[in-house]
């Protein structure tokens, strides 16, 4: 069985943000809200380097485990989904997703909550696939028509992987063979330095 | 008399509550309580996952 995921390389990652435009204009994403953002690390540095991060799709995932009324679900094939009829916008899956994936939009003034709003792997949400009332709560289906999700599939430098884990991970590991080495942002000559 | 009569009826009713339908679970805590998803399912999972295999090595494939 498939398990999808999503794999950013460091090493080719531009900070475009193309993925996060394309994502929002796919998905009419309201402002405020990002389901896709890039990350610098070292900004300005020598060995600065970018990823683009949203939801990772955890197969054991804290936003479902911590939502009081169950709203979160996972595919078959391990695209993590949530039913924003349940959602009551009480932030909890915000705290306890350690990518910050979670956002809410702003409704009215005192700081007061929507319906949380994710990354959906453009798979939707519990709705008829390409239903008016999907497309207006949790965007394309892209997925049902056989397509990866676009932000991966638009990247200019296929920094962004997406797509079954074995698959993803089989092309990340020849890219890497091919480089000769693995990338140093983390590992020992980065935190250590060339010895 | 009457008293006696009413704490009798009292716990016979008090004893027949007791027989009521123990089977329903107000909340049965982290299972998904929304809409069911069709494409969720293992039989669509599997009905997509080839194409998708397929799509991701076309994207993702240097060219």
């Amino acid at each position: 069985m498939a398990r999808m995921k999503f794999l950013c390389d460091a090493e080719r990652c531009i900070e475009c943000q193309a993925c996060v435009t394309a994502c929002k204009n796919e998905h009419e994403v309201p402002w405020g809200v990002n389901r896709r953002r890039v990350i610098v690390m070292d900004d300005g540095m020598p060995g600065e380097k970018s990823v683009s991060v949203a939801c990772m799709h955890c197969t054991d995932a804290p936003c479902a485990a911590v939502c009081p009324v169950d709203c979160f679900y996972t595919t078959a094939d391990g695209i993590v989904l949530h039913d924003k009829d349940l959602c009551i916008g009480c932030g909890y899956c915000f705290y306890a997703c350690p990518f910050g994936a979670p956002q809410y939009p702003k409704q009215t003034a005192f700081g007061v909550r929507g319906k949380m709003d994710k990354c959906t792997f453009c798979a939707g949400g519990p709705e008829d696939a390409h239903s008016e009332a999907e497309l207006t709560k949790y965007g394309t289906n892209r997925i049902a028509e056989g397509k990866l999700p676009l932000c991966a599939e638009m990247c200019s430098t296929k920094a962004l992987l997406a797509g079954d884990g074995d698959v993803v991970a089989d092309i990340y590991r020849q890219r890497v063979m091919r480089r000769g080495g693995r990338p140093q942002t983390w590992g020992w000559q980065a935190a250590y330095g060339a010895a | 008399m009457p008293y006696k009569s009413m704490l009798l009826a009292l716990a016979v009713g008090a004893l027949a509550l007791t027989a009521c339908d123990s089977g329903v679970t107000v909340h049965e805590p982290g299972v998904y309580k929304g809409k069911k998803d069709e494409s969720a399912t293992k039989e669509a999972a599997d009905r997509r996952a080839e194409p998708l295999r397929e799509r991701a090595l076309l994207a993702h494939t240097d060219r």
